[in-house]
């Protein structure tokens, strides 16, 4: 066997050889051959003849020895060779194919580069599965929320099932750096010192935190990520050991991570630069929404069992807590939790881009069969000649394989292309994950696989449809002419599948469509337009006293006031339209259970600053901003739902568990958490309370004439004359708007539908194109014997349209049965919604009339006389 | 090969070659020739078969070729069974063999 392959591939080399010494062979056996007959009595002439006849054809002998010697390259190689000539011999329908291909590989392969990226590829830490979030659980509302208070942070730090409990900010911090030339915000990141232990990851240079840098002096440390060391030192590892100015006290460099790291959390775009030890105040509960928690499970340690270690320790802390105060908490994996509201739309929009490829493989498909009728005689000659009719499809599954591979490798360079253009698309606050989106190994192999399992698709039955020829019938002269009427070669069955998923994604899109316009026509009940928001932070290094702080902020609010082209400008604790957490407890007289309910602080000019009219009682004035507050203001929602039937004015109710204050008017209800949310109880308060932290860290919203850039300038010229150190940025209302992913999500199923119905209707014209050119002399016949043109239009029409009629109410009927998982994307559209569906119909059958009807035009061209000369 | 024996089975035309190479090497036409002599011009195998016969069984290892002289001194390809060639001559015949009582077993049961 093995002596076999290497005798055969030693013959490979000896070709020339071996051919030379078959043609001695040949002319040595006919000349003895010749000579015998000779010897016989038959005269010289006829003694060859004979000897040549008995030989039976040195040709076919010499092509069957060959074969002998053929191994399986060569005769590859002649497939090839044969689909490559076939190809130039048609090169438009070469084009058509290959760009049909390309566009179905090149699209799957960007959005398998974005689904990979955030759902399969696991996290870039060692041993991702091990990490766990420990969040807050609600058992009574069923849900989640962030943070834990420091009692439960040191006992699950002690647990037996952790290898490591580390806390992370997760919207970055603005530590302000100052330069030479101006202070700076930088993006930085508060952890524990053990979180790149937690997270397995070595720094580059330099050293990790130790783990007394938890102690507030201790803590003036910071460790770089490899963009920041790039960037502000040049990769110079003299940095190491650097002193950084901050606005609140020097910080020295001890090390830099390396350029794989990431960040664990994808709540905001900006990824961190530095990260600082959080020097934990063991004696004040820390802010607890701002931290996350994270651990990494021992080995061997299975999540249930920390899961119910995690409930031991709470049950232990919450015995001696009363009922309101418990916690619980529950151990989500990392992994899992970065993706969980995505991977639904993520995979939606996977499944309807593969639809691409597939309705892309049944054109080809298509094109090929009815290019195979064409093909037909010679491939009848090739069987009548010896070739098997395993080999003629192993030469047709060749071309085929040939056709998906320019096609995947034009798809795959054409992906290159776009997909920076896409991700560009991707608004910025939808980070999907933490591993880069990129074009790599992996996805390679899935354009690969994918370029394979194309050819199988498309080529298999126009294989299988050649090697079963009817020689006989074929090679009949004149079968050309006379080809059975109507039999066109392409398969309609084929058509009706791709018609029907062209309708099922049409549908989808048209809903998600039809979301986002509804979304885009909400109102979020207050007046956006030349609405902008700037934000301070004073830090207590800066401003040590309560006096400071409200002197600042009443020396803005009137340093912006006086601005030409301000209107009105009002500070707010929590600004609309921030994804924050705004939950303030509120106790209200008749409910025995503290309210966590919407609550603002904001001073007497917010309503108006936010077009928000007074629909009861009256609204704030400077005067109510005292030092205590007093008074509230309540919206619509809340009245409804605490006071239903009497009006609420004048109750009392206790606000940050310490001030009782009256309900003095009432506020229709607004979105003010994001465009979404339907609005909420939500109170407000008069700023004023010494005490509240938030004072620190307060948004003046601002409206102004007109959205005028000078104005903007002004606004944070002002500011840089109140406070050289504060780091200025002015964001304007209409930037911020919430349902960016929304819009992405339309504008790509949009995208996937348009370029559907338009692949199917470039299969139809193509069909229609060819059956035409076809049939020419047929139809020469018929208007000679005097069928109306538009008549046989419309019969070269009827077929397709017809399939494609059957494809849509199939389609429609599946669209009925899928777009129900698309109900995470709707926004009161109904999956089932018939004026989508009827839309969707309506526009298909139009595009497939279309595609039919400008290649059959030509029939009206055509003149009998020189079509009946045509073969 | 009478006309209708063309689809006699590739395996006898090998087993036919082995046999007569037994006795010592030969050149292609003499094979041809002694397997015509010896059937009594019953089986005159068709050269488009033999040579490419030849051909695989050289590839497979049963014989070997090699360059010679005829009696009249003329250069031409020697065909010589090799010991794997001998010894698939040998199971080949006792296939044969079986082949044949099997056969003839069928056709006398009545």
């Amino acid at each position: 066997m093995i002596g076999f392959g290497v005798r055969k591939l030693w013959a490979r080399f000896s070709r020339a050889r071996i051919e030379h010494q078959m043609e001695e062979e040949i002319r040595f056996h006919l000349e003895m051959e010749t000579q015998a007959n000779q010897a016989m009595g038959m005269p010289a002439g006829d003694a060859r003849r004979v000897a040549l006849v008995d030989f039976g054809g040195a040709d076919q002998t010499r092509e069957t020895v060959r074969d002998v010697y053929a191994t399986f390259w060569d005769s590859l190689l002649q497939d090839i060779r044969f689909a490559l000539r076939m190809f130039r011999r048609n090169r438009g329908f070469t084009l058509a194919a290959v760009i049909t291909l390309a566009l179905g590989i090149g699209a799957a392969t960007c959005i398998f580069s974005v689904v990979d990226a955030t759902l399969f590829r696991p996290l870039p830490y060692a041993q991702p599965d091990r990490l766990v979030r420990i969040m807050g659980w609600i058992p009574d509302k069923a849900s989640y929320y962030e943070g834990v208070p420091k009692d439960y942070f040191a006992a699950f730090r002690k647990a037996h099932s952790f290898e490591g409990v580390s806390a992370y900010t997760w919207y970055p911090s603005l530590p302000i750096l100052l330069n030479p030339d101006g202070a700076e915000n930088v993006i930085g990141s508060i952890v524990s010192p053990n979180l790149l232990r937690t997270l397995a990851t070595q720094v580059l240079h330099g050293r990790d935190f130790r783990p007394d840098e938890e102690t507030r002096g201790n803590d003036r440390v910071v460790i770089l990520t490899y963009g920041a060391w790039q960037r502000r030192f040049g990769g110079d590892l003299k940095a190491i050991g650097l002193n950084l100015s901050f606005a609140d006290g020097p910080r020295t460099v001890v090390g830099v991570l390396p350029e794989e790291f990431r960040y664990p959390s994808i709540v905001s775009s900006w990824t961190p630069e530095m990260l600082i030890p959080w020097a934990v105040d063991w004696t004040k509960v820390p802010s607890s929404s701002e931290y996350y928690l994270l651990a990494r499970l021992k080995s061997g340690i299975r999540l249930s069992e920390a899961q119910a270690e995690v409930d031991v320790i709470s049950s232990r802390n919450n015995s001696s807590l009363p009922q309101a105060e418990r916690g619980y908490f529950r151990l989500i994996p990392l992994q899992e939790h970065l993706v969980k509201y995505k991977r639904t739309d993520l995979l939606l929009l996977f499944g309807a881009i593969m639809c691409l490829p597939l309705i892309g493989c049944l054109n080809v498909s298509n094109m090929l069969l009815a290019k195979g009728l064409a093909r037909k005689q010679e491939m009848g000659i090739r069987i009548a000649l010896g070739a098997g009719r395993a080999r003629l499809a192993r030469q047709l599954l060749t071309e085929s394989l040939l056709l998906s591979l320019a096609g995947g490798i034009l798809g795959v360079l054409l992906s290159f292309w776009i997909l920076p253009g896409l991700l560009a698309q991707f608004p910025s606050t939808l980070r999907l994950g933490l591993n880069d989106i990129a074009i790599d190994g992996r996805v390679l192999m899935f354009s690969l696989a994918l370029t394979i399992v194309t050819t199988v698709i498309h080529g298999l039955w126009p294989a299988w449809s050649a090697s079963r020829t009817d020689i006989a019938g074929v090679l009949r002269k004149g079968d050309s002419r006379c080809r059975r009427i109507g039999a066109e070669g392409f398969k309609p069955a084929l058509l009706i599948v791709e018609s029907a998923l062209a309708m099922v994604l049409l549908v989808g899109a048209g809903l998600i469509i039809n979301s986002f316009v509804r979304l885009g026509a909400l109102s979020v009940g207050f007046r956006t337009d030349n609405l902008c928001r700037v934000n301070f932070y004073l830090s207590e290094k800066h401003y040590p006293s309560i006096q400071s702080v409200l002197d600042f902020n009443q020396n803005m609010r009137d340093r912006i006031r006086a601005i030409a082209g301000v209107a009105e400008v009002a500070a707010v604790d929590y600004p609309p339209l921030r994804e924050d957490r705004v939950g303030g407890s509120i106790v209200i007289p008749g409910h025995a259970d503290v309210q966590n309910l919407d609550l603002r602080h904001v001073t007497a000019e917010y309503f108006a600053v936010l077009g928000m009219p007074c629909v009861s009682g009256r609204l704030f004035t400077v005067q109510d901003e005292g030092s205590a507050p007093r008074v509230a203001v309540i919206n619509a929602s809340m009245a409804r739902r605490y006071w239903p039937g009497m009006s609420p004015l004048g109750q009392t109710i206790v606000v940050d568990k310490k001030w009782p204050v009256q309900v003095v008017g009432i506020v229709p209800d607004v979105r003010e958490r994001s465009v979404q949310e339907d609005p909420r109880p939500s109170a407000y308060v008069p700023v004023g309370d010494p005490e509240y932290p938030k004072l620190r860290s307060l948004t003046f919203v601002i409206r102004t004439a007109t959205d005028n850039p000078a104005v903007y300038r002004a606004i944070a010229d002002q500011a840089k004359a109140a406070d050289i150190r504060q780091v200025i940025e002015v964001i304007k209302y209409s930037d911020s708007f919430a349902f960016r992913s929304q819009r992405f999500y339309a504008i790509l199923f949009g995208i996937c539908a348009a370029f559907a119905v338009t692949l199917v209707g470039i299969g139809i014209a193509g069909i229609t194109a060819y059956s035409v050119s076809q049939r020419t002399f047929e139809i020469g016949m018929r208007l000679a014997l005097g069928a109306k043109p538009h008549q046989v239009v419309l019969m070269f029409m009827w077929r397709s349209i017809l399939a494609v009629c059957a494809g849509l109410l199939l389609g429609a009927a599946a669209a009925l049965l899928v777009t129900r998982m698309l109900a995470s994307l709707l926004y009161k559209v109904t999956p089932t919604d018939p004026l989508t569906i009827g839309v969707s119909l309506v526009s298909f059958v139009a595009v497939a009339s279309l595609a039919a009807y400008v290649p059959a035009r030509n029939i009206t061209h055509i003149d009998p006389m020189v079509a009946l000369r045509t073969e | 090969m009478t006309k209708s024996s063309i689809s006699l089975l590739q395996g006898t035309l090998d087993l036919l070659i082995l046999k007569t190479l037994a006795p010592g090497p030969m050149h292609g036409w003499g094979i041809s020739q002694r397997i015509r002599q010896v059937s009594e011009e019953f089986l005159r195998v068709n050269q488009g078969s033999l040579y490419p016969a030849l051909h695989r069984m050289e590839l497979k290892g049963w014989i070997v070729s090699r360059e010679g002289i005829t009696e009249e001194h003329r250069p031409v390809r020697f065909y010589r069974l090799t010991a794997t060639g001998r010894r698939r001559l040998g199971e080949q015949v006792r296939d044969w063999d079986h082949m044949v009582m099997a056969i003839g077993n069928v056709l006398k049961a009545t």
